[in-house]
Protein backbone atom coordinates (compact mmCIF):
# COMPACT_ATOMS: atom_id res chain seq x y z
CA UNK A 1 0.00 0.00 0.00
CA UNK A 2 1.79 3.60 -0.83
CA UNK A 3 1.54 6.03 1.55
CA UNK A 4 -0.87 8.08 -0.30
CA UNK A 5 -3.53 5.49 -0.21
CA UNK A 6 -2.71 5.31 3.30
CA UNK A 7 -3.34 8.03 4.01
CA UNK A 8 -6.77 8.64 2.41
CA UNK A 9 -8.08 5.47 5.01
CA UNK A 10 -9.79 5.68 8.40
CA UNK A 11 -7.74 6.41 11.23
CA UNK A 12 -8.71 2.83 12.58
CA UNK A 13 -8.27 1.41 9.30
CA UNK A 14 -4.84 3.01 9.15
CA UNK A 15 -4.11 1.74 12.47
CA UNK A 16 -4.97 -1.67 11.54
CA UNK A 17 -2.74 -1.76 8.45
CA UNK A 18 0.51 0.09 10.08
CA UNK A 19 0.05 -2.37 13.02
CA UNK A 20 -0.23 -5.42 10.59
CA UNK A 21 2.67 -4.41 7.95
CA UNK A 22 4.85 -2.77 11.03
CA UNK A 23 4.46 -6.46 13.26
CA UNK A 24 5.40 -8.24 9.94
CA UNK A 25 8.23 -6.52 9.37
CA UNK A 26 9.51 -6.39 12.35
CA UNK A 27 9.51 -10.09 12.78
CA UNK A 28 12.12 -9.82 10.47
CA UNK A 29 14.88 -7.73 12.45
CA UNK A 30 13.96 -9.33 15.98
CA UNK A 31 17.39 -8.91 16.32
CA UNK A 32 17.36 -4.75 16.42
CA UNK A 33 15.95 -3.12 19.89
CA UNK A 34 12.77 -1.79 18.97
CA UNK A 35 12.71 1.80 18.29
CA UNK A 36 11.10 4.53 19.13
CA UNK A 37 9.01 5.01 16.21
CA UNK A 38 7.96 1.19 16.94
CA UNK A 39 7.09 1.74 20.48
CA UNK A 40 4.84 4.98 19.98
CA UNK A 41 2.79 3.45 17.06
CA UNK A 42 2.06 0.25 19.78
CA UNK A 43 1.43 2.31 22.50
CA UNK A 44 -0.94 4.22 19.61
CA UNK A 45 -2.42 0.79 19.12
CA UNK A 46 -3.02 -0.24 22.97
CA UNK A 47 -4.85 3.42 22.94
CA UNK A 48 -7.31 2.65 20.25
CA UNK A 49 -8.20 -0.88 20.94
CA UNK A 50 -9.57 0.83 24.57
CA UNK A 51 -11.79 2.71 22.03
CA UNK A 52 -15.52 2.34 21.59
CA UNK A 53 -17.24 4.31 18.90
CA UNK A 54 -20.29 6.34 20.03
CA UNK A 55 -22.62 7.99 18.18
CA UNK A 56 -21.07 10.98 19.04
CA UNK A 57 -18.65 10.94 16.23
CA UNK A 58 -20.22 14.26 14.64
CA UNK A 59 -19.19 16.50 17.55
CA UNK A 60 -15.26 14.91 16.73
CA UNK A 61 -15.07 13.02 19.80
CA UNK A 62 -15.03 9.29 20.81
CA UNK A 63 -15.50 7.76 24.28
CA UNK A 64 -12.71 5.85 25.49
CA UNK A 65 -13.82 2.86 27.73
CA UNK A 66 -12.41 4.27 30.50
CA UNK A 67 -14.87 7.56 30.23
CA UNK A 68 -12.19 10.17 29.20
CA UNK A 69 -13.13 12.04 26.14
CA UNK A 70 -10.68 12.01 23.18
CA UNK A 71 -10.78 14.80 20.68
CA UNK A 72 -9.91 12.94 16.99
CA UNK A 73 -7.66 15.39 15.97
CA UNK A 74 -5.03 14.87 18.32
CA UNK A 75 -5.62 11.10 17.14
CA UNK A 76 -4.67 12.49 13.84
CA UNK A 77 -1.72 14.96 14.58
CA UNK A 78 0.13 11.62 16.21
CA UNK A 79 -0.94 9.79 13.46
CA UNK A 80 0.74 12.21 11.10
CA UNK A 81 3.51 12.38 13.23
CA UNK A 82 4.07 8.40 12.98
CA UNK A 83 3.72 9.05 9.33
CA UNK A 84 6.54 11.06 9.11
CA UNK A 85 8.75 8.37 10.87
CA UNK A 86 7.63 5.77 7.81
CA UNK A 87 11.33 6.64 5.79
CA UNK A 88 13.21 6.16 8.94
CA UNK A 89 11.55 3.31 9.79
CA UNK A 90 11.91 2.10 6.16
CA UNK A 91 15.87 2.82 6.83
CA UNK A 92 15.78 0.62 9.55
CA UNK A 93 14.58 -2.51 7.66
CA UNK A 94 17.42 -2.12 5.43
CA UNK A 95 19.69 -5.20 5.74
CA UNK A 96 22.49 -3.01 6.28
CA UNK A 97 20.88 -2.01 8.91
CA UNK A 98 20.57 -4.97 10.48
CA UNK A 99 24.50 -4.45 11.46
CA UNK A 100 24.85 -4.26 15.12
CA UNK A 101 26.35 -0.80 16.52
CA UNK A 102 29.42 -1.93 17.40
CA UNK A 103 30.52 -3.05 13.69
CA UNK A 104 28.98 -0.41 12.09
CA UNK A 105 31.07 1.79 14.69
CA UNK A 106 34.10 -0.69 13.91
CA UNK A 107 33.35 0.41 10.02
CA UNK A 108 33.42 4.04 11.13
CA UNK A 109 36.56 3.54 12.77
CA UNK A 110 38.08 1.96 9.61
CA UNK A 111 37.61 5.15 7.72
CA UNK A 112 40.26 6.59 9.88
CA UNK A 113 43.32 5.98 8.28
CA UNK A 114 46.79 5.75 9.74
CA UNK A 115 47.44 9.56 8.66
CA UNK A 116 44.21 10.79 9.74
CA UNK A 117 44.72 13.71 12.34
CA UNK A 118 41.21 13.28 13.67
CA UNK A 119 38.08 11.59 13.20
CA UNK A 120 36.56 13.90 9.79
CA UNK A 121 36.38 11.09 7.93
CA UNK A 122 33.23 9.20 10.19
CA UNK A 123 31.25 12.54 10.55
CA UNK A 124 29.81 12.02 7.12
CA UNK A 125 28.58 8.47 8.40
CA UNK A 126 26.89 10.23 10.95
CA UNK A 127 24.67 11.82 8.63
CA UNK A 128 23.11 9.01 6.47
CA UNK A 129 20.19 8.10 9.22
CA UNK A 130 19.00 7.73 12.38
CA UNK A 131 20.34 4.40 13.20
CA UNK A 132 23.85 5.04 12.05
CA UNK A 133 24.05 8.13 14.06
CA UNK A 134 22.90 7.11 17.24
CA UNK A 135 25.51 4.10 16.79
CA UNK A 136 28.33 6.05 15.77
CA UNK A 137 27.72 9.01 18.07
CA UNK A 138 27.56 6.85 20.98
CA UNK A 139 30.40 5.09 20.81
CA UNK A 140 33.11 6.84 22.60
CA UNK A 141 36.15 4.71 20.58
CA UNK A 142 35.05 6.37 17.68
CA UNK A 143 36.11 10.15 18.93
CA UNK A 144 39.07 9.49 20.44
CA UNK A 145 41.38 11.10 17.49
CA UNK A 146 41.97 14.90 18.26
CA UNK A 147 43.63 17.53 16.67
CA UNK A 148 44.19 20.93 17.26
CA UNK A 149 44.34 21.78 13.60
CA UNK A 150 39.77 21.56 13.53
CA UNK A 151 38.87 23.14 16.60
CA UNK A 152 35.11 22.86 16.23
CA UNK A 153 35.78 18.76 15.54
CA UNK A 154 37.87 18.46 18.58
CA UNK A 155 35.27 20.18 21.38
CA UNK A 156 32.73 17.50 19.80
CA UNK A 157 34.95 14.70 20.05
CA UNK A 158 36.45 15.18 23.61
CA UNK A 159 32.67 15.71 24.16
CA UNK A 160 32.28 11.99 22.34
CA UNK A 161 34.97 10.57 23.71
CA UNK A 162 33.75 10.15 27.46
CA UNK A 163 36.90 8.34 29.34
CA UNK A 164 38.00 6.60 26.84
CA UNK A 165 42.08 8.05 26.44
CA UNK A 166 42.12 10.49 24.04
CA UNK A 167 45.23 10.77 21.10
CA UNK A 168 45.84 14.19 20.91
CA UNK A 169 47.75 15.91 18.32
CA UNK A 170 48.69 19.53 19.38
CA UNK A 171 50.35 21.48 16.73
CA UNK A 172 51.27 25.02 15.54
CA UNK A 173 48.84 26.84 12.69
CA UNK A 174 49.64 25.84 9.61
CA UNK A 175 50.93 29.19 8.62
CA UNK A 176 53.65 29.62 11.14
CA UNK A 177 54.97 26.07 9.86
CA UNK A 178 55.37 27.60 6.60
CA UNK A 179 56.81 30.71 7.90
CA UNK A 180 59.54 28.69 9.50
CA UNK A 181 60.20 26.64 7.38
CA UNK A 182 61.18 28.75 5.08
CA UNK A 183 63.68 30.84 7.32
CA UNK B 1 57.98 32.63 24.50
CA UNK B 2 55.60 33.22 27.28
CA UNK B 3 51.98 32.81 25.68
CA UNK B 4 50.86 29.90 23.87
CA UNK B 5 50.72 30.96 19.97
CA UNK B 6 47.86 27.90 19.45
CA UNK B 7 44.58 29.08 19.98
CA UNK B 8 44.63 29.34 23.51
CA UNK B 9 40.79 27.99 23.49
CA UNK B 10 42.10 24.77 22.65
CA UNK B 11 44.40 24.66 25.31
CA UNK B 12 41.71 25.69 27.72
CA UNK B 13 39.72 22.71 26.13
CA UNK B 14 41.84 19.78 26.72
CA UNK B 15 43.41 20.83 29.76
CA UNK B 16 40.33 19.04 31.94
CA UNK B 17 41.37 15.71 30.13
CA UNK B 18 44.66 15.78 30.69
CA UNK B 19 44.65 13.11 32.80
CA UNK B 20 42.64 11.13 29.82
CA UNK B 21 45.08 11.91 27.32
CA UNK B 22 46.91 8.49 26.11
CA UNK B 23 48.50 9.52 22.91
CA UNK B 24 50.30 13.05 22.45
CA UNK B 25 51.37 14.26 19.10
CA UNK B 26 53.09 17.37 19.48
CA UNK B 27 54.15 19.17 16.65
CA UNK B 28 56.43 22.37 16.03
CA UNK B 29 55.12 23.58 19.66
CA UNK B 30 58.27 25.00 21.76
CA UNK B 31 58.93 22.85 25.21
CA UNK B 32 58.21 26.15 27.26
CA UNK B 33 54.85 26.10 25.24
CA UNK B 34 54.41 21.98 26.23
CA UNK B 35 55.04 22.88 30.29
CA UNK B 36 52.67 26.02 29.98
CA UNK B 37 49.88 23.95 29.00
CA UNK B 38 50.24 20.87 31.04
CA UNK B 39 51.54 21.88 34.16
CA UNK B 40 53.48 18.92 36.28
CA UNK B 41 54.05 16.86 32.67
CA UNK B 42 54.79 14.13 32.13
CA UNK B 43 53.25 12.94 35.40
CA UNK B 44 49.85 14.97 34.61
CA UNK B 45 49.37 12.31 32.44
CA UNK B 46 48.95 9.01 34.16
CA UNK B 47 47.50 7.07 30.98
CA UNK B 48 50.07 8.37 28.74
CA UNK B 49 51.19 5.38 26.53
CA UNK B 50 52.71 7.01 23.18
CA UNK B 51 54.71 10.17 23.00
CA UNK B 52 55.96 12.02 19.84
CA UNK B 53 57.37 15.43 20.03
CA UNK B 54 58.79 17.64 17.32
CA UNK B 55 59.72 20.64 19.30
CA UNK B 56 60.00 23.99 17.54
CA UNK B 57 63.69 24.91 18.59
CA UNK B 58 65.31 28.69 18.37
CA UNK B 59 69.22 28.64 17.41
CA UNK B 60 70.15 29.25 21.40
CA UNK B 61 67.42 27.06 22.87
CA UNK B 62 69.74 25.42 25.61
CA UNK B 63 69.27 21.24 25.11
CA UNK B 64 71.07 20.64 28.23
CA UNK B 65 68.69 20.54 30.77
CA UNK B 66 66.16 17.67 30.90
CA UNK B 67 62.82 19.19 30.96
CA UNK B 68 60.51 16.12 31.80
CA UNK B 69 59.83 14.77 35.14
CA UNK B 70 59.69 11.16 35.27
CA UNK B 71 57.80 9.10 32.53
CA UNK B 72 54.69 6.70 33.32
CA UNK B 73 56.74 3.71 33.01
CA UNK B 74 54.47 2.14 31.08
CA UNK B 75 54.80 4.26 27.80
CA UNK B 76 55.21 2.01 24.74
CA UNK B 77 55.70 4.31 21.90
CA UNK B 78 58.34 7.18 21.74
CA UNK B 79 59.49 8.87 19.31
CA UNK B 80 61.44 12.22 19.48
CA UNK B 81 63.05 14.72 16.39
CA UNK B 82 66.28 17.00 17.35
CA UNK B 83 65.83 16.19 21.29
CA UNK B 84 68.31 14.12 23.43
CA UNK B 85 67.34 11.16 25.27
CA UNK B 86 67.42 12.74 28.63
CA UNK B 87 67.52 11.11 31.40
CA UNK B 88 63.70 10.55 31.94
CA UNK B 89 63.48 8.81 29.04
CA UNK B 90 66.21 6.67 29.39
CA UNK B 91 64.41 4.90 32.43
CA UNK B 92 61.85 3.73 30.40
CA UNK B 93 61.75 0.05 29.82
CA UNK B 94 58.38 -1.19 28.06
CA UNK B 95 58.69 0.42 24.86
CA UNK B 96 58.12 -1.15 21.97
CA UNK B 97 58.06 1.40 19.60
CA UNK B 98 61.15 3.86 19.38
CA UNK B 99 61.79 6.53 16.78
CA UNK B 100 64.31 9.13 17.22
CA UNK B 101 65.30 11.84 14.73
CA UNK B 102 68.55 13.23 15.93
CA UNK B 103 70.25 14.84 13.74
CA UNK B 104 73.61 16.66 15.50
CA UNK B 105 71.70 16.88 18.63
CA UNK B 106 72.67 13.26 19.31
CA UNK B 107 75.01 13.45 22.00
CA UNK B 108 74.86 9.98 24.31
CA UNK B 109 77.52 7.36 24.79
CA UNK B 110 77.08 4.57 22.29
CA UNK B 111 77.36 2.15 25.23
CA UNK B 112 74.50 3.95 27.27
CA UNK B 113 72.34 4.09 24.16
CA UNK B 114 72.53 -0.16 23.84
CA UNK B 115 72.21 -0.18 27.42
CA UNK B 116 68.84 1.70 26.96
CA UNK B 117 67.91 -0.47 24.11
CA UNK B 118 68.68 -3.86 25.87
CA UNK B 119 66.95 -2.64 28.71
CA UNK B 120 63.73 -2.33 26.63
CA UNK B 121 62.96 -5.89 26.18
CA UNK B 122 59.82 -5.77 24.15
CA UNK B 123 61.17 -3.40 21.64
CA UNK B 124 59.61 -4.06 18.35
CA UNK B 125 60.33 -1.20 16.19
CA UNK B 126 63.17 0.99 16.07
CA UNK B 127 63.91 4.12 13.70
CA UNK B 128 67.06 5.78 14.68
CA UNK B 129 68.15 8.87 12.55
CA UNK B 130 71.23 9.13 14.38
CA UNK B 131 74.90 10.70 14.01
CA UNK B 132 77.46 9.36 16.02
CA UNK B 133 80.06 11.16 16.83
CA UNK B 134 84.19 9.82 17.44
CA UNK B 135 84.29 10.45 21.26
CA UNK B 136 80.97 8.64 21.94
CA UNK B 137 82.23 5.17 20.02
CA UNK B 138 85.12 5.19 21.81
CA UNK B 139 86.29 3.37 24.29
CA UNK B 140 83.26 1.35 23.81
CA UNK B 141 83.59 -1.52 26.31
CA UNK B 142 83.82 -5.16 23.88
CA UNK B 143 79.84 -6.43 24.77
CA UNK B 144 78.68 -9.37 22.32
CA UNK B 145 75.43 -8.48 20.04
CA UNK B 146 72.45 -8.61 22.27
CA UNK B 147 69.22 -10.59 21.45
CA UNK B 148 66.05 -8.57 21.30
CA UNK B 149 62.52 -9.29 20.03
CA UNK B 150 62.67 -6.46 17.06
CA UNK B 151 60.95 -7.10 14.05
CA UNK B 152 62.53 -4.12 12.52
CA UNK B 153 65.30 -2.13 13.03
CA UNK B 154 65.83 1.08 10.65
CA UNK B 155 69.09 2.99 10.74
CA UNK B 156 70.08 6.35 8.86
CA UNK B 157 73.59 7.35 10.48
CA UNK B 158 77.19 8.15 9.03
CA UNK B 159 79.13 4.53 8.52
CA UNK B 160 80.69 4.51 11.93
CA UNK B 161 77.78 4.56 13.70
CA UNK B 162 75.97 2.42 11.38
CA UNK B 163 78.25 -0.37 12.15
CA UNK B 164 78.78 0.00 15.61
CA UNK B 165 75.16 0.22 15.57
CA UNK B 166 74.28 -3.03 13.32
CA UNK B 167 77.31 -5.04 14.62
CA UNK B 168 75.99 -5.29 18.65
CA UNK B 169 72.24 -5.44 17.36
CA UNK B 170 71.68 -9.52 16.83
CA UNK B 171 68.31 -9.63 15.13
CA UNK B 172 66.06 -12.54 15.41
CA UNK B 173 65.04 -14.73 12.74
CA UNK B 174 62.53 -13.23 9.77
CA UNK B 175 63.39 -9.09 11.00
CA UNK B 176 64.24 -6.87 8.74
CA UNK B 177 66.98 -4.87 9.03
CA UNK B 178 67.02 -1.06 6.80
CA UNK B 179 70.72 1.01 6.86
CA UNK B 180 70.98 4.13 5.27
CA UNK B 181 74.52 5.73 4.80
CA UNK B 182 75.76 9.41 3.83
CA UNK B 183 78.81 10.37 4.15
CA UNK B 184 80.19 8.62 0.97
CA UNK B 185 79.64 5.53 2.78
CA UNK B 186 80.31 2.15 1.16
CA UNK B 187 78.29 -1.11 1.78
CA UNK B 188 81.93 -2.36 2.67
CA UNK B 189 82.30 0.18 5.35
CA UNK B 190 79.21 -1.25 7.42
CA UNK B 191 80.42 -5.09 6.49
CA UNK B 192 84.03 -4.75 7.09
CA UNK B 193 84.19 -4.27 10.94
CA UNK B 194 85.57 -7.04 12.91
CA UNK B 195 82.16 -8.29 13.99
CA UNK B 196 80.08 -7.68 10.62
CA UNK B 197 76.51 -7.05 10.41
CA UNK B 198 74.70 -9.32 13.44
CA UNK B 199 71.71 -9.68 11.32
CA UNK B 200 74.14 -11.50 8.15
CA UNK B 201 73.70 -15.03 9.18
CA UNK B 202 69.20 -14.83 9.13
CA UNK B 203 70.04 -13.45 5.13
CA UNK B 204 72.17 -16.48 3.76
CA UNK B 205 69.27 -18.26 2.80
CA UNK B 206 67.91 -14.81 1.20
CA UNK B 207 65.98 -15.87 -2.54
CA UNK B 208 65.04 -12.35 -3.75
CA UNK B 209 66.91 -9.03 -4.39
CA UNK B 210 65.67 -5.81 -5.39
CA UNK B 211 68.13 -3.22 -6.90
CA UNK B 212 67.16 0.92 -7.33
CA UNK B 213 69.83 1.99 -8.73
CA UNK B 214 68.47 5.58 -8.88
CA UNK B 215 68.46 5.70 -5.48
CA UNK B 216 71.51 3.44 -4.85
CA UNK B 217 69.24 0.93 -2.86
CA UNK B 218 68.63 -2.56 -2.61
CA UNK B 219 66.83 -5.32 -0.48
CA UNK B 220 67.63 -8.53 0.17
CA UNK B 221 64.75 -10.31 1.42
CA UNK B 222 64.54 -14.09 2.43
CA UNK B 223 62.72 -16.43 5.27
CA UNK B 224 64.84 -15.78 7.54
CA UNK B 225 64.98 -11.79 7.36
CA UNK B 226 65.01 -8.58 5.09
CA UNK B 227 68.35 -6.28 4.83
CA UNK B 228 68.28 -3.05 2.91
CA UNK B 229 70.60 -0.99 2.22
CA UNK B 230 70.89 2.63 0.96
CA UNK B 231 73.25 5.52 0.11
CA UNK B 232 71.47 8.35 0.95
CA UNK B 233 73.72 11.48 -0.47
CA UNK B 234 73.47 10.50 -3.94
CA UNK B 235 76.81 9.16 -4.50
CA UNK B 236 78.39 5.41 -4.69
CA UNK B 237 77.02 2.57 -5.97
CA UNK B 238 76.21 -0.62 -4.25
CA UNK B 239 75.96 -1.90 -7.38
CA UNK B 240 79.51 -3.10 -7.06
CA UNK B 241 79.98 -3.99 -3.92
CA UNK B 242 77.28 -7.03 -4.39
CA UNK B 243 80.00 -9.79 -3.97
CA UNK B 244 79.80 -8.81 -0.56
CA UNK B 245 76.42 -10.08 -0.08
CA UNK B 246 76.22 -14.03 0.36
CA UNK B 247 73.82 -14.42 -2.74
CA UNK B 248 73.86 -18.20 -3.59
CA UNK B 249 70.33 -19.08 -2.69
CA UNK B 250 68.96 -15.53 -4.83
CA UNK B 251 66.84 -16.86 -7.35
CA UNK B 252 64.90 -13.48 -8.28
CA UNK B 253 66.99 -10.41 -9.38
CA UNK B 254 64.55 -7.36 -10.23
CA UNK B 255 66.44 -4.06 -11.37
CA UNK B 256 64.46 -0.86 -11.42
CA UNK B 257 65.28 2.42 -12.66
CA UNK B 258 62.81 5.08 -11.45
CA UNK B 259 61.99 6.43 -14.97
CA UNK B 260 63.07 6.30 -18.48
CA UNK B 261 66.33 8.49 -18.89
CA UNK B 262 66.98 8.73 -22.26
CA UNK B 263 69.20 11.10 -22.68
CA UNK B 264 71.95 10.27 -19.34
CA UNK B 265 73.49 13.75 -19.80
CA UNK B 266 69.87 15.61 -18.37
CA UNK B 267 70.51 13.49 -15.33
CA UNK B 268 74.49 13.69 -14.12
CA UNK B 269 73.67 11.95 -10.75
CA UNK B 270 71.90 8.85 -12.19
CA UNK B 271 74.52 6.00 -11.65
CA UNK B 272 75.83 4.82 -14.91
CA UNK B 273 74.63 0.72 -15.68
CA UNK B 274 76.84 -1.74 -14.54
CA UNK B 275 77.42 -5.17 -16.11
CA UNK B 276 75.09 -8.05 -14.36
CA UNK B 277 77.49 -10.39 -13.06
CA UNK B 278 76.04 -13.88 -13.01
CA UNK B 279 78.40 -15.56 -11.31
CA UNK B 280 77.35 -13.49 -7.72
CA UNK B 281 74.24 -15.42 -8.60
CA UNK B 282 74.46 -18.71 -8.73
CA UNK B 283 71.05 -19.94 -8.41
CA UNK B 284 69.12 -17.42 -10.29
CA UNK B 285 65.93 -18.30 -12.32
CA UNK B 286 64.15 -15.01 -13.29
CA UNK B 287 65.78 -11.60 -13.95
CA UNK B 288 63.20 -8.45 -14.49
CA UNK B 289 64.80 -5.26 -15.74
CA UNK B 290 62.70 -2.20 -15.49
CA UNK B 291 63.05 1.56 -17.22
CA UNK B 292 66.99 0.70 -18.40
CA UNK B 293 68.15 1.99 -21.67
CA UNK B 294 71.63 0.15 -21.57
CA UNK B 295 69.70 -3.41 -21.78
CA UNK B 296 73.50 -4.66 -23.81
CA UNK B 297 75.60 -3.33 -21.29
CA UNK B 298 73.97 -5.01 -18.40
CA UNK B 299 74.03 -8.25 -20.30
CA UNK B 300 77.36 -8.24 -21.70
CA UNK B 301 78.69 -10.86 -19.12
CA UNK B 302 75.59 -12.94 -19.32
CA UNK B 303 75.57 -12.80 -23.27
CA UNK B 304 79.32 -13.35 -23.54
CA UNK B 305 79.32 -16.56 -21.74
CA UNK B 306 75.92 -18.75 -22.61
CA UNK B 307 75.84 -21.48 -19.47
CA UNK B 308 75.50 -18.82 -16.89
CA UNK B 309 73.65 -18.13 -14.80
CA UNK B 310 73.11 -21.62 -15.15
CA UNK B 311 69.40 -22.07 -14.14
CA UNK B 312 68.17 -18.78 -15.63
CA UNK B 313 64.91 -19.82 -17.09
CA UNK B 314 63.14 -16.20 -17.16
CA UNK B 315 63.65 -12.66 -18.42
CA UNK B 316 61.54 -9.55 -18.71
CA UNK B 317 61.73 -6.61 -19.62
CA UNK B 318 59.25 -3.25 -18.58
CA UNK B 319 60.02 -0.18 -20.50
CA UNK B 320 63.44 -1.02 -21.54
CA UNK B 321 65.31 0.13 -25.18
CA UNK B 322 65.09 -3.16 -26.71
CA UNK B 323 66.38 -2.55 -30.42
CA UNK B 324 66.77 -5.38 -33.39
CA UNK B 325 70.52 -5.66 -32.06
CA UNK B 326 69.37 -6.49 -28.55
CA UNK B 327 66.70 -8.61 -29.63
CA UNK B 328 69.45 -10.48 -31.60
CA UNK B 329 71.69 -11.33 -29.15
CA UNK B 330 69.27 -12.54 -27.09
CA UNK B 331 67.84 -14.85 -29.45
CA UNK B 332 71.36 -16.15 -29.81
CA UNK B 333 72.00 -16.39 -26.08
CA UNK B 334 68.76 -18.46 -26.41
CA UNK B 335 69.91 -20.52 -28.90
CA UNK B 336 73.55 -21.31 -27.62
CA UNK B 337 72.00 -21.85 -24.05
CA UNK B 338 70.40 -25.08 -25.79
CA UNK B 339 73.52 -26.35 -26.32
CA UNK B 340 74.98 -26.17 -22.69
CA UNK B 341 73.83 -28.69 -19.68
CA UNK B 342 72.09 -25.36 -18.09
CA UNK B 343 68.11 -24.68 -18.03
CA UNK B 344 67.19 -23.45 -21.42
CA UNK B 345 65.45 -20.19 -21.78
CA UNK B 346 62.20 -21.13 -20.84
CA UNK B 347 60.47 -17.66 -20.89
CA UNK B 348 60.60 -14.02 -21.64
CA UNK B 349 58.06 -11.00 -20.80
CA UNK B 350 58.59 -7.77 -22.84
CA UNK B 351 55.86 -5.27 -21.52
CA UNK B 352 55.81 -1.74 -22.86
CA UNK B 353 53.72 1.02 -21.71
CA UNK B 354 54.16 2.95 -24.80
CA UNK B 355 53.53 0.18 -27.17
CA UNK B 356 56.87 0.88 -28.09
CA UNK B 357 57.78 -3.19 -28.94
CA UNK B 358 60.48 -4.75 -30.73
CA UNK B 359 59.64 -5.73 -34.61
CA UNK B 360 57.13 -9.01 -35.36
CA UNK B 361 60.76 -10.44 -37.16
CA UNK B 362 62.53 -10.48 -34.45
CA UNK B 363 59.98 -11.57 -31.84
CA UNK B 364 59.26 -14.53 -33.80
CA UNK B 365 63.04 -15.67 -34.20
CA UNK B 366 63.57 -14.91 -30.92
CA UNK B 367 60.55 -17.43 -30.41
CA UNK B 368 62.14 -20.31 -31.94
CA UNK B 369 64.12 -20.84 -29.62
CA UNK B 370 62.18 -19.52 -26.03
CA UNK B 371 58.84 -21.84 -25.88
CA UNK B 372 57.30 -18.70 -24.23
CA UNK B 373 57.31 -15.02 -25.62
CA UNK B 374 55.06 -13.25 -23.81
CA UNK B 375 54.74 -9.24 -25.39
CA UNK B 376 52.52 -7.11 -24.30
CA UNK B 377 51.28 -3.24 -23.88
CA UNK B 378 51.13 -2.52 -19.92
CA UNK B 379 52.50 -1.17 -17.04
CA UNK B 380 53.33 -3.67 -15.08
CA UNK B 381 55.66 -6.64 -15.41
CA UNK B 382 53.68 -10.04 -14.64
CA UNK B 383 53.33 -10.08 -10.30
CA UNK B 384 53.97 -13.91 -10.59
CA UNK B 385 57.60 -13.35 -12.19
CA UNK B 386 58.79 -10.97 -9.38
Amino acid sequence: MSLEAAINLSIPELLRVLSEKLGQECTRVREIPLPPVLASIATLEVEVSNYTFGQSLSKATVTVSNGQPFQIESLEARVQDVLKLIPSLRNLLQPVNRLLPETLSRIARLTVNEDAIDTGSIVPLTHVCRYWRESIVSTPGNWTLVSSERFGLAGLSMERCLAVPLELGWTCPRSERIQGSLL
Amino acid sequence: MSQVRENPGFSAMITPHTQNIGTLRIDCISIEELAQTFPDFPRSMPNLRSFSFSPSLRLNHDLSTDPFEAFTPALTHLSLEFLPLYPSLLCLRMLTDLTIRNGPFFDIHLDTFLDFLEGNRALERANLDIRLKLPFLQNLRGRDPFTNRLKTLSISSNAAGASALISRIALQRGATLEVSCDGGAKLSDILSVASGVAHLPNLREATFMEYHPDHRTFRLVGPNGTFSFSLANGRGNPFSEFHLLHLTHVRAFHFVRREVVRNPAENPDRPSPNEFLPSSFPALETLAIEREIHTPILFAAIFSNPPTPPSLKIIAFLDCQLDDGFLEALTQYASNRKNTTSAPLHHVVIVNSKGDLPRFASIGALGRHVPVVDVRIGEKLPTDLI
